[in-house]
């Protein structure tokens, strides 16, 4: 069963292409996503870890690679619910 | 639109420039134009379609400083630093021009918006592939707006709307995506582009005027100009030709 970085690994794969991204590199910056990348991140968020995420959670910071993605999910103690 | 010869029109105060291209306007030269940084940004870039709409914006940016400031396009001191984190992802600032630049790219769009000491966001999105609309109600809209959402669904294409007038604003005011969008409130997607609320700063409201850009149907684009007075005055510029009057060898 893969963890949650794992996951976090793979969604964000599944979106950039076959190159391989560091977990600390900022997906955004890198051209990987645009902006609007952000809102599906916070919905592959919730459904996946079962997180509610409010409107107010959506701050760039949380979200900006693999690592804080990651954190986030377990700061807001995220469990892997589906995949 | 003007600028049908390829050079940049002095930029008076009051007056912000938009400078539209498609992504593949860059030749592969203009790369050379660039600054290391820029260059190092673009290396880090896998994608073809990545690096030529980050060639064409950097590239139009580095054009007009060059104008404003009477030398090579490659001597324009382009400073990228983000003021949070230091890392080179931040807006184009080039000191001692006196020019407010915003850059966006989406898809084959690619638009920078040139102002003379008036702050000026940009923003251009794609309609496709945009999130799915439930996502992007719950997750851009305020508590406000949700209210005021009409019985029949909002259209993904009035949602990336709203989208785009928002980080135009966030841009324009250089905080970025680092304030939740839930915390602004725009007028309804049928209606004028407004600033209604600023939760964090509602001074602002007053400072910022917004305006709907229109490129194509396929696209969403919003201006947000600061301190501007109540009508600046957009003159649109064909950024294509612009970089095709600069070939480079390469």
């Amino acid at each position: 069963m893969p963890d949650q970085l794992g996951v976090v690994r793979a969604f964000v794969q599944r979106h950039v292409g076959e190159t391989p991204v560091d977990d600390d590199e900022d997906i955004f910056a890198s051209g990987y996503v645009n902006s609007l990348f952000a809102v599906q991140v916070v919905m592959f968020v919730e459904q996946t870890f079962g997180i509610e995420v409010t409107g107010d959670d959506l701050d760039i910071r949380n979200f900006q690679s693999i690592a804080e993605i990651h954190r986030f999910v377990l700061n807001r103690g995220g469990e892997r619910l589906a995949v | 639109m003007t600028g049908r010869r390829g050079t940049v029109p002095p930029l008076a105060g009051g007056t912000v420039q938009l400078w539209w291209a498609r992504a593949e306007a860059a030749h592969p030269g203009h790369a050379a134009l660039l600054g290391e940084a820029e260059r190092r940004r673009l290396t880090g870039m896998r994608h073809d379609a990545d690096r030529a709409r980050f060639t064409v914006g950097a590239a139009l940016v580095r054009l007009i400083g060059a104008a404003a400031l009477g030398v090579h396009p490659r001597a324009v001191p382009v400073d990228r630093h983000c003021d949070v984190c230091r890392r080179p992802h931040g807006p184009p600032r080039i000191p001692a021009s006196g020019l407010c630049l915003s850059v966006s790219h989406a898809a084959g769009r690619v638009v920078v918006a040139a102002a003379r000491g008036t702050a000026v966001g940009v923003d251009v999105e794609s309609v496709r592939g945009a999130p799915e609309t439930a996502g992007m109600v719950r997750h851009v809209l305020s508590s406000a707006e949700r209210a005021t959402v009409p019985a029949r669904p909002l259209s993904a294409r009035a949602l990336v709307a709203t989208w785009s007038r928002k980080e135009a604003v966030l841009k324009a005011l250089g905080v970025g995506l680092r304030v939740p969008m839930a915390r602004l409130v725009v007028s309804g997607p049928g209606e004028p582009a407004r600033l209604l609320r600023y939760d964090p700063d509602p001074a602002v409201v007053a400072r910022t005027r917004l305006l709907d850009l229109h490129t194509g149907r396929r696209y969403t684009a919003a201006l947000a100009v600061l301190d501007a007075g109540v009508h600046p005055r957009l003159v649109q510029l064909d950024g294509g030709r612009l970089l095709a009057a600069h070939p480079v060898p390469g």
